[in-house]
């Protein structure tokens, strides 16, 4: 069953064609993961899933509902939460702080959403006994966390992870796959990830999209995307005939 | 500051009995002090009152507003026509120049508040100066000759008290914003408004209300000022001197903190007051030198710094407790 569909999407910067009908469907309880070398496009469709830019045309749509171009703090308190690429913590508020702004503002439009305990969200993320720090003190593997505990402190229905393993250590990495097992099981969380550490994403996930220069060359089971030509090609090049 | 603390429970008392104090001595002060002490209260209560609206909008938001003085004037105004014209009474007239200040700050939000950093300070700084140059021109608010506030009204007592009343609940009401639900959106969004907007808060909203309470607070100000000085014009009313007093006094004392404009408003203008006196504009190398030392030095203000003490020590003991 489908909770989002993104149908179409096309964005263009002054000229540059960032995203190109790019279509895919996200299922219930799914950890769909999305690949492709850099300036492909991913943060972008991030972006605008989000509310943080309007495509220049096609759709989003959430539990049956067009969402596109609603602004980013009313699609928050729809139920689909982000992370950012680069950490952007509150950097004068402790981690409970964070956590708590999180908790405040996200819940007005939707009753009855069960909450994640913020107990469970620190002991999911590890920052347990980092409570009384401030955010601007951690570590960036910690700040990574801090971006997905405050993600889940708004009870979200549909989680956009960015990055949060890129630059941890592969001990710290395990702690991601190990989240993305937990998130539909525990909490009917779907997860789009977008991950550069492909062993990690590979153990993580049920499906995989892959972009290049912003045009969906490819999707399937982890194990069929990686040995499909194409990808290969968007990540390699292409092989030298001859 | 938010971590609970043995140190605290000592303070807090002694804290409120000082508060009690200077409390008393300003509601008893008229009963005593002679015209002048009363006249330099009056302005004293002014600039804090205009500091602490400031600070309200500027220090719990980081979009430094650099056309302040425009609510200030549009206060001013709005009480002296609704007096002159309206034949309304005097505290009504206040109260409306203070809400035609906040309907005006709704209105500039809109657009304004779409900017951020050097290009909101600016837009507003030429807000500022567009406006003067409006009511400079502009027969309906008897354009560069404006009005004097006629001899009836001028009672010192009643205007003393109504800047006290003014100053009183601006500081009550940065301290009430700073512990509501307003109050941790605004810090969100100063710290990091993407991450603020991504989990769900309006900004826009957050800033547009609390641009309207500053300026409704500033307009207050701005209409007792004007009351007790009795004269309005363009020039006067939309002088940039009056935003950058306010922000240097703001500073000195602490951006976003509950006391730091007080602390700011009470030394610079005892400065200017003083100095003023005897060597008229050397008080403003003084102010210069201040807020150059204030940058290099404290660039927290000094209720920052106060406050950073305050919680390293409170962390020692927490240490000690604990071990």
């Amino acid at each position: 069953m489908s909770i989002m569909d993104v149908i179409s999407i096309r964005k263009v910067f002054s000229g540059l064609i960032a995203l190109d009908n790019v279509s895919f469907q996200l299922n219930k309880n799914e950890v769909l993961g999305l690949i492709g070398p850099n300036g492909a496009g991913k943060t972008t469709l991030f972006n605008i899933i989000a509310g943080f830019m309007k495509p220049t045309s096609g759709k989003v749509v959430f539990e049956g509902k067009e969402i596109t171009g609603k602004p980013s703090n009313r699609i928050c308190r729809l139920g689909i939460a982000r992370t950012f690429q680069i950490p952007r913590p509150f950097g004068e508020m402790t981690v409970l702080e964070n956590i708590r702004v999180a908790r405040e503002f996200s819940h007005h439009d939707r009753k009855g959403a069960d909450s994640i305990e913020t107990e469970t969200i620190l002991e999911m993320t590890g920052l347990s006994d980092r409570i009384g720090v401030e955010a601007k003190k951690l570590t960036v593997s910690e700040k990574k966390r801090l971006e997905v505990a405050r993600a889940l402190a708004t009870t979200p229905k549909v989680l956009l992870l960015d990055e949060i393993a890129a630059g941890l250590t592969p001990k710290e990495g395990e702690w991601a796959v190990n989240l993305m097992k937990q998130l539909p099981e525990r909490f009917g969380i779907s997860v789009i990830w977008v991950e550069h550490v492909m062993r990690l994403l590979m153990k993580g996930v049920q499906r995989v999209i892959v972009l290049d220069h912003g045009v969906k060359i490819a999707e399937g089971k982890p194990e069929e995307v990686v040995n499909d030509e194409r990808v290969q090609q968007a990540y390699l090049g292409k092989k030298v005939e001859g | 500051m938010f971590n609970g603390s043995t140190k605290k429970r000592v303070i807090k008392p002694a804290f409120i009995a000082l508060w009690l104090i200077v409390a008393i001595l300003l509601v008893a002060a008229p009963t005593f002090v002679n015209p002048a002490l009363r006249s330099f209260l009056f302005f004293l209560l002014m600039w804090i009152a205009l500091s602490q609206s400031f600070n309200l909008f500027t220090g719990l938001t980081g979009y430094v507003n650099f056309g302040f003085v425009v609510f200030y004037g549009i206060g001013g105004y709005g009480m002296t026509l609704s007096l002159l014209r309206l034949n309304l009474p005097i505290y009504l007239a206040l109260i409306v120049g203070g809400l035609v200040s906040a309907a005006f700050a709704i209105a500039v939000s809109l657009p304004a508040l779409r900017l951020r950093g050097a290009y909101f300070a600016i837009a507003m700084l030429s807000l500022a100066q567009a406006v003067f140059v409006i009511f400079d021109n502009w027969n309906f608010v008897n354009s560069a000759t404006g009005y004097t506030i006629p001899v009836q009204y001028y009672n010192p007592t009643q205007q003393y008290y109504a800047m006290l009343a003014i100053a009183a609940a601006t500081t009550i009401s940065v301290f009430l914003v700073l512990n509501s639900k307003i109050g941790l959106a605004l810090r969100a969004i100063k710290q990091n408004e993407e991450a603020a907007v991504s989990l769900g808060i309006n900004s826009t909203l957050y800033k547009s209300v609390t641009l309207a309470i500053s300026a409704f607070f500033a307009g207050l100000a701005g209409g007792a000022a004007i009351w007790g000085i009795t004269i309005i014009d363009p020039p006067s009313a939309f002088d940039t001197t009056v935003t950058l007093t306010v922000i240097s006094m703001t500073m000195l004392g602490g951006f976003g903190t509950l006391l730091g404009p007080v602390i700011g408003a009470c030394i610079l203008y005892s400065v200017e007051y003083y100095l003023g006196l005897t060597y008229p504009y050397l008080h403003l190398i003084i102010f210069g030198a201040i807020i150059i030392a204030t940058v290099l030095a404290l660039p927290q203000g000094i209720m920052g710094v106060i406050g950073s003490l305050m919680r390293k020590e409170a962390k020692q003991i927490e240490m000690k407790v604990k071990q």
